[in-house]
Formats: C-alpha cells, sequence, structure tokens
C-alpha cells in the first residue's frame, strides 16, 4: 500500500499561493530547503494542510521538551507501528541531533543505551506505550515520568507526542507517500 | 534572569543532559557563596558565605583535586546535610572545582548510584553546562551589584537632596528676616526723617535765641555780656539740652527704642 501515492502529491510549483505559503513556513521552521512529501501529500486541501501544520508545529517543534526526544518518541512509536516513512524520516532527524551522544552514536540503534540520560529513556518507553495502546495509559504512566524529573508540563508536551505520532503515521500510510529522496540523501 | 529562575532552568533542563542522583553547583566568588542542589524531581538555591559549602566541598575549593570516590562514609555524610529527599543513596561521587578566575568558580558535585549512572563521556555535557550557569551567575551577580550600587547612589543622592531642602529652608528663612530687618529700618528712617522734620522748631527756638545772644557778645562790653549775656546764654543753652532731650525721648518712644 505504501508503495503507491493515493493522496495527490502538489509540488511546490504546482501550490497554490496560500499552499506555497504553507510550504515555505514548514521549511523555515524545519530548516529544510524542500518541502516534505507529508506536506505535499495534503497540498490539495489548504485547510487540512494548515490545520495539521499547526498541530505539528505546536507540538514537535515549539514547547520546552528536547526536539531530539520528540524525534525519538515519534520514531520508535512508527517503527513499532510499522510506518515506514514516518520511522525513516524522524530516525534521520533523531539521529542528526544524537550526534552529542557521540559522533558515531547512531541513538536510534541504541535506544537502550545506558550514554542516553534515564529521562529519555523513560519518556520514549511511556509515551510510545501510550501512543499504541492508549487505553492501557495509567496513574503509574505519570508518575514514572515525574519521578524522572519531568514536570506537569512536559508531561502534557510528551503525552501529546503520542497523539501527533498517531496522526503522522495515519496521514502517512493512507496518503501512500514514500520517504522523500532529499532526506535520503542527508542521511546518506 | 533570577537565581530561581535559575534553579528552574536546571531542574526542567540537566536531566536531558546526564544521569544523576544529585548534583550539587557551588558557585564562589571571594567569600559569596551561591549553592544550587538538584534531584531529579526537587531542587534549592541558596547563597551567602562559605558555611553554605559542605566540609567536603570546602575541602575541594582549598586543594582543588578533582574526586572520584566510592566511599559511602564520606557520600553519606554529605547527603545527610541534605533537606531534598533522594531517590536512594547514591554510590558514586564526582566532584571538580572548576576554577575561572582567580578567587571565582563552581564547585560541582554529582552523586550517583543504581539507575542513574553518571559517566565519563557525560563529563564534556557538565563542562559545557558549568560554562554557562557560571557566566549567568555572575552576570546576575554583577547586576546585583550594579542594583545595589545604584540603590547606594539613590539613596545617597536622597541625602543630598534632604540637606539641600535643610539648606533652602534655612536660606529662605535668612531672606525673610533681612526682608524683614530691611523694612523695618526703613521704616525707622522714614520715621526719623518725619520726626526730625517735626522737632526741628523745637530745637530751632533755644538756638536762634542763642545765636542772637552770641552776636550780642561781639557789640557788648565784656562786663555786661558777664552779667547779662551769659545768664541768658546758660539759660538757653539749658532750654535748648531740655528741647533736645525731649526730642530724643520723643524719638526713642516713636521707634520704639526702650527710654
Amino acid at each position: 500500500m505504501n508503495q503507491l501515492s493515493l493522496f495527490k502529491t502538489i509540488h511546490y510549483n504546482e501550490a497554490s499561493p496560500e499552499v506555497q505559503q504553507i510550504y515555505d513556513e514548514t521549511k523555515r521552521e524545519l530548516g529544510l530547503p524542500f518541502v516534505l512529501n507529508w506536506f505535499k501529500c495534503q497540498g490539495s486541501n489548504p485547510v487540512l494542510l494548515r490545520g495539521n501544520w499547526a498541530k505539528l508545529r505546536a507540538t514537535l517543534i515549539q514547547g520546552s521538551v528536547p526536539n531530539v526526544l520528540k524525534q525519538l518518541i515519534i520514531y520508535n512509536v512508527s517503527a513499532q507501528r510499522g510506518c515506514q516513512y514516518c520511522a525513516k524520516a524522524h530516525s534521520i532527524f533523531a539521529n542528526s541531533m544524537g550526534k552529542s551522544f557521540g559522533s558515531d552514536f547512531v541513538i536510534t540503534e541504541n535506544l537502550d543505551s545506558d550514554l542516553i540520560p534515564l529521562s529519555y529513556r523513560i519518556a520514549v518507553k511511556v509515551v510510545t506505550n501510550a501512543a499504541l495502546n492508549s487505553a492501557s495509559v495509567t496513574a503509574n504512566d505519570f508518575q514514572q515520568l515525574f519521578d524522572a524529573g519531568f514536570d506537569e508540563q512536559e508531561i502534557q508536551e510528551l503525552m501529546a507526542q503520542a497523539d501527533l505520532v498517531n496522526m503522522l503515521n495515519t496521514i502517512a500510510n493512507i496518503s501512500g507517500i514514500r520517504i522523500d529522496n532529499e532526506l535520503l540523501e542527508i542521511d546518506a | 534572569m533570577t537565581l530561581e529562575e535559575v534553579r528552574s532552568c536546571l531542574q526542567r533542563q540537566v536531566k536531558y543532559l546526564f544521569d544523576y542522583q544529585l548534583i550539587r553547583f557551588c558557585f564562589y566568588q571571594q567569600e559569596y557563596v551561591i549553592v544550587c542542589s538538584l534531584t531529579p524531581v526537587s531542587s534549592q538555591i541558596r547563597s551567602g558565605g562559605l558555611d553554605l559549602m559542605w566540609a567536603y566541598e570546602q575541602r575541594l575549593l582549598a586543594d582543588n583535586v578533582p574526586v572520584i570516590t566510592e566511599d559511602q562514609a564520606l557520600i553519606s555524610e554529605n547527603v545527610r546535610q541534605l533537606s531534598l529527599q533522594l531517590p536512594c543513596t547514591p554510590s558514586e561521587l564526582w566532584g571538580w572545582n572548576n576554577v575561572f578566575s582567580a578567587d571565582s568558580g563552581i564547585i560541582v558535585s554529582v552523586y550517583s548510584g543504581l539507575d542513574r549512572q553518571f559517566q565519563s563521556t557525560d563529563v564534556p555535557v557538565l563542562k559545557i553546562t558549568l560554562e554557562n550557569l557560571y557566566a549567568k551567575l555572575l552576570s546576575i551577580q554583577l547586576i546585583e551589584e550594579l542594583g545595589k550600587s545604584k540603590k547606594e547612589i539613590e539613596q545617597a543622592l536622597l541625602g543630598v537632596q534632604e540637606k539641600n531642602a535643610v539648606i533652602a529652608r534655612l536660606v529662605a528663612t535668612q531672606d525673610e528676616i533681612i526682608r524683614s530687618r530691611t523694612q523695618e529700618l526703613e521704616e525707622k528712617n522714614t520715621k526719623l526723617l518725619q520726626l526730625s522734620r517735626q522737632h526741628a522748631h523745637i530745637i530751632r527756638e533755644p538756638l536762634t535765641r542763642i545765636l542772637s545772644l552770641t552776636y550780642m557778645v561781639e557789640i557788648l562790653p565784656a562786663d555786661e555780656v558777664v552779667t547779662e549775656i551769659l545768664p541768658l546764654l546758660v539759660t538757653t543753652s539749658t532750654d535748648l539740652d531740655t528741647a533736645l532731650q525731649q526730642v530724643i525721648k520723643s524719638i526713642d518712644s516713636e521707634l520704639g527704642y526702650p527710654g
């Protein structure tokens, strides 16, 4: 199913001025010189694109929790769910940011490593479970995050990644988009 | 930024950098000390004198020799002084005195153990954290000192302003006294002039008589002057003296001088 793009992909030159403006915002805020396929597959519906971009920006880009931790959560959920697009894209983002743990350190392949602070490991574990099995979340999950040093605002921000990744995976899967060539070049 | 904001920032951010059971950052500059203690879920920050440092930290300040130890007696003695709750008793202590200038730096102590192990790979990140923390605390201290100096200057200015006000009041009082005295003198002068005019005729009458008698002295023989004129001159001079005393008395009375 992922081999075929089911949503029409709207390239920058084909997009309406309104969509082009949103594309520009995504490039500016993500620091990318190209538009991700995840946005392009929504380019035919500016209203949905605007809303989904706003959610992604507020949840993933803004806030006080380090972006690398959010990328790790989204990567981990996507990998476990089998969303190839999101797993690949967010592994590239997470690994480029995870170089601070060591230049040869591939963070997505070492999620249980002691080199990663305990707060990261607990957050990835708890939020991954919240995304994949939201009905099973209990007060104990919140307590684990609290004991790891997260305050209420950070916990809410972390849990919001569970909500976001479900949306990201759903759109990526049903749209049938493929990983961006530009991202693969960065990863190479 | 305030010390409280620094504490809050450390509490929030350090957990993303490395694992620890307890961290103590002791910023010192001469005798002034800021101590921030962090556990994974709580923190506190205090400022004051060298007595805020624990004995072990004071030794580190003095000998400047980095520490890595599993000495449970030392670790227990240190954490006993902590008013924050620890998740568990740490098993390892890392400590450095990071000297940033001749009399200032940060003594950092990282207590780790169990699932929160501080590792040698975390040291570079800790050093960067210390450099940033030092710069921030130093800027806060400088701002506080500037604020104190400003307050002192404002206080001194207030003192000068108060003294100026007192001087201004004194000058105003003096001005008023001078104005009042001048007015009084002017009034007295005017009155004196009026009185001298008023009393001139009282003096002129015996004076005219004396003048006339002196003219007669020139034309009369000496024995007649002695017998006739001199007694009249004595009488008239007495009249003049009486007249003058009347005038003086009158002037004294009019001008309010004590008789």
